[in-house]
């Protein structure tokens, strides 16, 4: 399970992860992930690379929501692949972190007041 | 047929991947049951690493995945649980209030077409329709 992140024009950081999300995939990003959703406002997580999202990679993104909540920020899911997304929006996590397919779209609810 | 005996330890479970990889290739499915035969194993075989109370010194788990109809069994010596016993609900709506975990066994439930549980001669068995 890889990360990256970089800081987009409109203030909003991207974080791009790429694997599987599963126990030893989330065990791997996590304290990361969280660390740097904290440290922002507006955090879009490009899912394109995420090939596999169980209950543990669940845990990570909720997680990383959450530090983000004493900053009035939001988390946002980009361009999950199919059955990645079925298992968001089985969960609910969608409800907690809006997905969406566009990027400009992504930043734009990221931004938006949580 | 395919079946795979291993300990109840995370160190174990790029050994269970290969082997679900394995039986994968041969058993040509459609994404979506792909993915829930997956999805399946890492939630059950995860609740046995991360929770399961052993009895004897260390807990052994024993994986079956059968073809038609498909099919995923798996068995552990660990202290009973029955897992397809619903638990509390999970808070979606605020994410303040949400819990952090508690979602896998829900994942398991909507993934398939069913499962049941019995134990016998100290060992748990859930068996679950794909």
């Amino acid at each position: 399970m890889e990360m990256r992140f970089e800081t987009l024009p409109s203030g909003a950081v991207l974080i791009a992860l790429n694997g599987r999300m599963d126990i030893q995939g989330a065990a791997a990003v996590d304290v990361r992930f969280a660390a740097v959703s904290a440290a922002n406002k507006a955090v879009v997580v490009d899912m394109a690379g995420v090939s596999f999202m169980a209950s543990m990679g669940l845990r990570t993104l909720i997680l990383g929501a959450k530090s983000m909540r004493s900053k009035a920020g939001r988390m946002v899911l980009w361009r999950p692949q199919p059955m990645v997304e079925e298992v968001l929006v089985t969960s609910g996590t969608h409800t907690l972190m809006p997905i969406s397919h566009d990027l400009a779209e992504a930043q734009a609810l990221a931004a938006a007041a949580a | 047929m395919h079946r795979l005996a291993m300990r109840a330890r995370p160190d174990e479970l790029p050994r269970m991947a290969l082997w679900l990889e394995a039986a994968l290739a041969e058993l040509g499915l459609d994404d979506r049951r792909a993915y829930a035969l997956q999805l399946v194993a890492e939630e059950l075989v995860g609740n046995v690493i991360l929770h399961a109370r052993p009895v004897a010194d260390e807990v052994r788990i024993e994986l079956l995945v059968e073809a038609a109809p498909l099919r995923f069994v798996i068995e552990d010596d660990a202290a009973g649980f029955d897992p397809t016993v619903p638990g509390p609900a999970v808070v979606v709506s605020d994410l303040g209030s949400t819990a952090i975990g508690g979602r896998g066994l829900l994942l398991v439930r909507r993934f398939s077409q069913g499962w049941r549980y019995n134990r016998t001669e100290g060992r748990n068995r859930v068996e679950v329709l794909l």
